[in-house]
């Protein structure tokens, strides 16, 4: 048995040490080994199959190899992240302002007769609706330094705001349109129908107004314009109120009531014109040169 | 269990229990030492050739499996099978390395052979034993390793190879050891004749 492993041995030894010389003599005589090449064959699918294997497991222990480096990277991309929002916060306020500048200057452009005083919201009373709190009386950051008087009114580039109502040194405060001691002289455009557009409770969860003192026999529609008419010295003519939502009859008093949905977003407002001197006219034609409310 | 006396480890033992002739026994563990040795040569030489140890410099570092195979055949089936296997076995590995002169057959061939006549002799057949024979062998690759680069250079290879691409080498063919181990036991396993 001895005899057998020592031959199995030797033979085997024998083989291994062939193997080192005749690829060692190989080599120096500048031949390529055969026996390697078979051998490289032999394990070349294996190995392939291995480097796919071996990629995505690198792949994905690459990912905790590099992890102080990832949280690096994440603490500066929350920073950069904080910077980015509070420059995006800036950016829509510029927006905002740029948007309202734009408008501002529209309605110089447009009004050429009005005297425009600028003046942001302050503060707000509201009233809860469905569509949100609508601004019943503002306080804005102008007052009689700048030239405000109670009974000026206030618009936006969307239509009539309301009238001021009081004022101190450097603020005043304005009752909107919602408001139900506010009256505004109105006409429809299309029916030249005139009325009073006044707040009322029954449309304040609306946001809207109610147009009133229609005759009974008006056919005004819903989808008209309203405008102020001029009538009663404080709105100038032709400033939009809003667009008629329902019409209904008043059988009391035999005249047509309409909702008006104004065009001022009374739930957003935030920057307004009070309109400090204009040319008074009324339906349209001029009533009084160089008037102020 | 049917083992004649004398042949522990051997699986020769394993046609007693199946009823299938030697002759078909050797032939089945012959292929799956072969399948099995290919499949970890495979691995040594692509996956596993990219483990980094932080210890080191972070440069990749391989375990040597067909070593380890080697021994463990030898170890757990015999001696004839080790060697073999080592001579398989270090054929292979040789030729992903492009060594002008393949010295790996040797030195699988006589780890191989000799995890089986001192494992079989001096040592009891466990993990603890055979992760000294892991580290034996891993050492003496190691050594080889830098006779050859030595003879290729003139002079003894930089310190920085050593400690950067030996030493973590060694270390991971050791820990791999428990594995190999592992492996070539299921192998044992699977093979054994089921009551």
């Amino acid at each position: 048995m001895s005899r057998i492993k020592n031959r199995f041995f030797i033979a085997c030894l024998s083989v291994a040490l062939a193997i080192a010389l005749f690829t060692g003599v190989f080599a120096v005589m500048g031949w390529g080994s055969l026996l390697q090449k078979v051998g490289s064959a032999a394990l070349y699918p294996f190995q392939w199959v291995g480097a796919k294997v071996g990629s995505g497991v690198s792949g994905f222990f690459s990912y905790f190899e590099d992890i102080d480096s990832l949280r690096q990277e994440l603490e500066s991309l929350r920073e950069e992240n904080e910077s980015l929002k509070s420059e995006l916060i800036d950016a829509e306020i510029l927006a905002d302002e740029n948007s309202w500048l734009y408008h501002y200057l529209s309605m110089k452009e447009e009004h050429g007769d009005y005297s425009l005083c600028a003046a942001s919201v302050i503060s707000a009373s509201s009233s809860s609706g469905e569509g949100g709190d609508y601004a019943l009386s503002l306080t804005l950051n102008r007052g009689t330094s700048s030239g405000v008087q109670t009974g000026m009114p206030v618009v936006t580039s969307s239509g009539l705001v309301g009238v001021v109502v009081e004022t101190g040194i450097n603020h005043c405060l304005v009752a909107t349109l919602l408001d139900t001691s506010v009256s505004v002289g109105a006409v429809t455009t299309r029916t030249t129908q005139n009325g009073l557009c006044e707040g009322d409770y029954g449309n304040l969860h609306d946001g809207c107004a109610t147009l009133r003192g229609l005759p009974e026999e008006s056919d005004v529609a819903v989808e008209d314009i309203v405008i102020t008419s001029g009538r009663g010295s404080v709105y100038p003519y032709g400033i939009p109120i809003g667009r008629v939502v329902d019409i209904r009859s008043n059988a009391y008093s035999r005249t047509t009531e309409a909702t008006v949905e104004p065009f001022t977003d009374f739930a957003n407002l935030t920057q307004v014109v009070i309109l400090t001197e204009y040319i008074h006219y009324v339906d349209g034609y001029e009533n009084t040169q160089g008037g102020s409310p | 269990m049917n083992r004649p006396a004398g042949r522990r480890g051997s699986i020769r033992y394993t046609a007693v229990g199946t009823g299938r002739p030697v002759l078909v026994e050797q032939i089945y563990l012959i292929s799956l030492l072969l399948i099995t040795g290919i499949i970890l040569i495979a691995l040594e030489t692509t996956a596993l050739s990219r483990i980094r140890i932080p210890l080191f410099g972070w440069q990749a570092a391989a375990p040597s499996l067909g070593l380890l195979f080697s021994m463990a055949v030898g170890f757990l089936h015999g001696e004839r099978e080790g060697g073999v296997t080592g001579l398989l076995c270090g054929w292979l590995s040789d030729s992903t390395t492009g060594e002008a002169m393949m010295l790996f057959p040797l030195l699988y061939f006589l780890c191989g052979y000799l995890s089986g006549t001192v494992g079989k002799r001096r040592l009891a057949h466990n993990l603890p034993s055979f992760g000294v024979f892991a580290a034996v062998g891993g050492g003496l690759k190691c050594l080889l390793a830098v006779l050859s680069a030595s003879v290729r250079l003139g002079s003894l290879p930089p310190a920085t190879w050593v400690w950067r691409g030996l030493i973590p080498s060694w270390i991971l063919t050791v820990l791999f050891s428990a594995v190999v181990y592992g492996i070539v036991k299921g192998e044992q396993w699977i093979l054994k004749p089921k009551a």
